[in-house]
């Protein structure tokens, strides 16, 4: 409906012109209005039409509906009503209105004033409306409502950071470039992608230009390392970018895999979508690897029908053995050519694995080549399903050598067990805690049970109770840095006889647990008797040396003394014979013929001391009574000379040198005659028995005795404690020898320093075997 | 045992021999009786306590001791006697064989010399007066006695 203004309210243009001439304007062309009244009436957008000064003659009906108000309402109106300044929310004044529209024609943005108080931004376009004169006579206002216009820009907005944040969660890559191949858009996952491109990746760059960036700095590998390869590879890429042809594969950086899908949209816009294949690739990598391995593994692999038996798939090693082709499977059925060792039917083997009861069987079977030949297998079947359905994995290996190896390992444990019996020594197994679980023969028979008895029982069971501590210390040292150690022990055979055994144990240990004891024991009796046997040597050869440089030194000194002085008296009586003088010729005489008798004494004793010290034992069993009697003949004229008494009681049985037995004790005899005091007459007492194998012989006289600290030396070849040779005659060898023929029977000689009544000399003899 | 004399000449040395052979006390006898100037008074002892003793009642200048008295002493236990009994002179330590290694560690047991008794003559001992007695003898010593 048209609304008319107040001007146009009348239909008379005298009227008309009497309203115009009312507002006061300046010359107003009616036919300018009626001009505009045809021109905006109809027109979509607001119009309006003032006056010079701003008032409003005419509103067309999309003004009076934009702004709320009705013809009367807002003819006469100044149009500064209906606007306001969009940054200060004021209204316009007129000479504002007037001075701003001051130029033929303005376009402003401003917010524009409805009755109700509301207000909607719009486009105001003013045009001056001059006469035929050129007269500025009116002002057209034309009013844009970009209200619908925001709306729709504030949609498109929305909608576009929907699809922006959308497409920052894909893990695709998604970009678009306009009909200029310039980049619009790209989301986060495709920057991710072209980390290296970032700094070219913002809109408006073109596609070439960050793809160049891209090739500048590495970040396609598969582009070459040279300028050429670089333009080959771009020229490539642009054409598949500008005419998309399928799906690019794409490496990246060396070590990623992109999958590239390009469109072009009607606008002529690509829209591209980057996926990383990079996994999928490995997935597939080591697919093809592990059929490869299956292909190359020395074991037989059948993938088999497990209802009809029949072979779909072989491995390499499998073609082999049957001696066909890999199109030549089906012809195969498992049954045919596989076994079970026990007998039993192969589809009741695998029937647990059909009923899905088991996950996996295994049995030893017989399999048998393409040229007829049988070998004995381990089979393992396992459930599968492939594309066609239920399918059995199996998987043949060849254990004919495994066999071949056993049987030898058979053999050497047996050789090994009958070496192991016939050595000469004792050899055990046993667990950490020293429970036997192996014993050779040997240890058997030295405990005196049977291996069966000795099993499963401890080791320390089987030692005396003495070298228990001991033995156990010994393996409890055992340790991973020194875990073997050897031991001498004290064994004693189940019928009571005594051996010394070296034992030699070794802890076997695994990540550090000891996991087994192994002992080894040596019967090293002879050998500690040999030993013994050697030290024994040994310390009488010292005992010898030890005599010799004693001769030595009695013969560099009391030979040498009585030499020298009688070489001193020679020069004396041939001086005074010279001289004439004779007075002590006599003297001097003398003094020679008793140191020359001294030296003929002394070498005859030394003689005969070496005669019966140093040689060679002839032991053998006698009654020490013999020897006494013996040497009381030997000794019989002294005895007589000494009206000597004397009381044997000794009768035991001894085993020693009968002849140094006398020697010793005729000098014991002597010596007990010899030193007595003037008019005693001696009595002398011997006296022995045999204790715990030793014999202990004792001769006491009631002599002068001997004084207790000379207990040690009295024992010494030439020790004299008596120099006057007129009182008591001896060259001091007599006790000497007997400490040596003690010593040369293991024994030895002592003074009993505790008896006073005279002298007693102990004499032990060890070695004894029989008692009194 | 010999004494020594009594009335000795001014210029009169006297030695005491230790020794337990009554052979070496001629012998030694013999090889002092050419000595004039200075005089040698020979005493003679066969054992230590009798040595100390002797010590104790004679002045005497010189000892000569042999390495082993009766009954199994050597010089390591004489010579100390012979020291704590005051005497202060040379001690000469003789011996048929003084091959011995403990004879080396002498001088440790107040001993001054050390001497076979087959070296010792007359040209020896008025060495060692010389040595150890002094310029006293020092001129008297240069005869030799025999």
């Amino acid at each position: 409906m048209r609304r008319r203004s107040k001007l146009d309210s009348n239909t008379d243009n005298e009227h008309r012109s009497d309203d115009v001439a009312e507002f006061g304007t300046t010359l107003f062309d009616l036919a300018s209005l009626n001009l505009g009244e045809a021109l905006y009436e109809s027109f979509p957008d607001p119009g309006i039409i003032t006056d010079i000064q701003g008032t409003i003659c005419f509103a067309n009906e999309s003004a009076f509906t934009a702004f709320g108000y009705d013809d009367a309402e807002l003819t006469g109106v100044h149009v500064g009503k209906l606007f306001r300044e969009i940054e200060s929310g004021s209204a316009l004044p007129a000479d504002k209105v007037t001075h701003d529209f001051a130029g033929d024609k303005q376009k402003w943005e401003i917010e524009c004033r409805r009755k109700d108080g509301t207000h909607f931004i719009g486009t105001l376009t003013t045009n001056r409306v001059k006469n035929k004169q050129g007269t500025f006579v009116a002002q057209v206002y034309l009013v844009r409502d970009l209200s619908e216009f925001e709306i729709v820009q504030a949609d498109q907005l929305h909608l576009m950071r929907v699809l922006s944040d959308a497409l920052a969660f894909i893990k695709e890559g998604f970009v678009i470039y306009d009909n200029e191949d310039r980049l619009v858009f790209c989301n986060d996952a495709y920057r991710s992608f072209y980390a290296a491109s970032a700094e070219a990746l913002v809109p408006g760059s073109s596609f070439e230009y960050i793809m160049r960036h891209g090739l500048a700095l590495g970040q396609y590998p598969e582009a070459g390392e040279t300028h050429a390869s670089w333009e080959e590879w771009l020229a490539t890429r642009m054409q598949a970018h500008r005419e998309p042809n399928g799906v690019i594969v794409q490496e990246i950086d060396g070590s990623r895999w992109l999958q590239i899908e390009e469109r072009v949209t009607p606008e002529n816009y690509r829209v591209g979508v980057r996926t990383e294949i990079t996994a999928l690739l490995r997935m597939n990598s080591q697919s093809e690897r592990l059929g490869q391995i299956l292909e190359a593994i020395s074991e037989e692999i059948y993938l088999i029908d497990p209802e009809t038996l029949e072979v779909r798939l072989t491995n390499k090693m499998a073609r082999g053995m049957r001696g066909v082709k890999a199109d030549e499977n089906r012809a195969l059925r498992f049954d045919s050519f596989n076994r079970p060792a026990d007998g039993t039917d192969i589809r009741d083997k695998i029937a647990p694995l059909v009923s899905m009861a088991k996950k996996r069987i295994t049995y030893q079977g017989i399999q048998t080549r393409c040229d007829g030949e049988t070998y004995p297998c381990h089979v393992r079947i396992e459930p599968y399903r492939d594309y066609e359905g239920p399918a059995l994995i199996v998987s043949v290996e060849d254990i004919s050598k495994l066999h071949e190896i056993e049987a030898s390992l058979l053999r050497s444990e047996k050789e090994f067990e009958s070496l192991v019996c016939q050595l000469p020594d004792a050899i055990t197994r046993a667990k950490p805690d020293t429970t036997l679980f192996y014993v050779n023969p040997f240890y058997a028979d030295l405990i005196g049970k049977t291996p069966e008895e000795i099993i499963g029982r401890k080791f320390e069971d089987f030692i005396d109770e003495s070298e228990h501590e001991t033995a156990m210390a010994h393996i409890r040292s055992l340790t991973p840095e020194q875990p073997m150690k050897t031991y001498e022990q004290q064994v004693y055979m189940h019928d009571g006889r005594p051996f010394i055994f070296l034992w030699s144990n070794l802890m076997v240990f695994e990540d550090g647990e000891p996991v087994e004891l192994v002992s080894i024991g040596r019967d090293i009796s002879e050998q500690r008797l040999a030993q013994d046997h050697i030290a024994r040597q040994s310390r009488e050869l010292q005992r010898q040396n030890h005599a010799l440089e004693q001769f030595t030194g009695i013969v560099s000194h009391d030979l040498k003394a009585p030499l020298r002085q009688v070489r001193s008296f020679a020069e004396l009586i041939s001086e005074d014979l010279a001289s004439g003088d004779m007075a002590r010729l006599p003297l001097y005489a003398k003094h020679l013929t008793e140191k020359i008798s001294r030296l003929e004494r002394l070498v005859s004793r030394l003689l005969a001391f070496s005669r019966e010290a140093y040689r060679a034992l002839d032991r053998q069993h006698f009654n020490l009574v013999d020897a006494i009697d013996s040497a009381l003949a030997n000794v019989a004229k002294e005895i007589a000379d000494s009206k000597a008494r004397i009381r044997v009681d000794a009768s035991v049985s001894v085993k020693a040198d009968f002849s140094l037995i006398v020697q010793l004790l005729q000098n014991l005899l002597a010596n007990a005659m010899k030193y007595t005091a003037p008019g005693v007459l001696p009595e002398i007492q011997i006296e022995a028995e045999v204790q715990a194998g030793v014999c202990q012989l004792a001769v006491t006289d009631n002599g002068i005795g001997i004084e207790p600290s000379h207990s040690a030396e009295i024992f010494e070849a030439f020790y004299r404690l008596h120099h006057d040779e007129s009182s008591y005659e001896g060259a001091g060898l007599g006790l000497a020898l007997c400490k040596r023929i003690a010593e040369s029977h293991l024994g030895d000689i002592r003074l009993d320093a505790d008896y006073t009544s005279g002298s007693r000399f102990i004499v032990t003899l060890p070695d004894q075997e029989f008692g009194k | 045992m010999s004494e020594a004399n009594s009335d000795k000449p001014t210029s009169m040395v006297t030695i005491l021999l230790v020794d337990d052979d009554q052979s070496e006390h001629l012998l030694f006898e013999r090889k002092l009786a050419g000595f004039s100037n200075p005089a040698i008074a020979l005493g003679c002892v066969e054992d230590i306590d009798t040595a100390v003793r002797f010590l104790e009642n004679e002045p005497v200048d010189m000892i000569f001791l042999d390495n082993r008295l009766t009954p199994r002493m050597d010089f390591r236990e004489t010579a100390p006697k012979l020291r704590d009994a005051g005497f202060t002179g040379p001690i000469g330590l003789i011996s048929s064989d003084i091959t011995g290694d403990y004879f080396q560690s002498f001088p440790d047991f107040g001993v001054d010399f050390r001497i076979g008794k087959d070296e010792i003559d007359a040209q020896a001992i008025t060495f060692i007066m010389s040595e150890f007695l002094g310029k006293r003898f020092e001129n008297s010593c240069d005869d030799d006695p025999n």
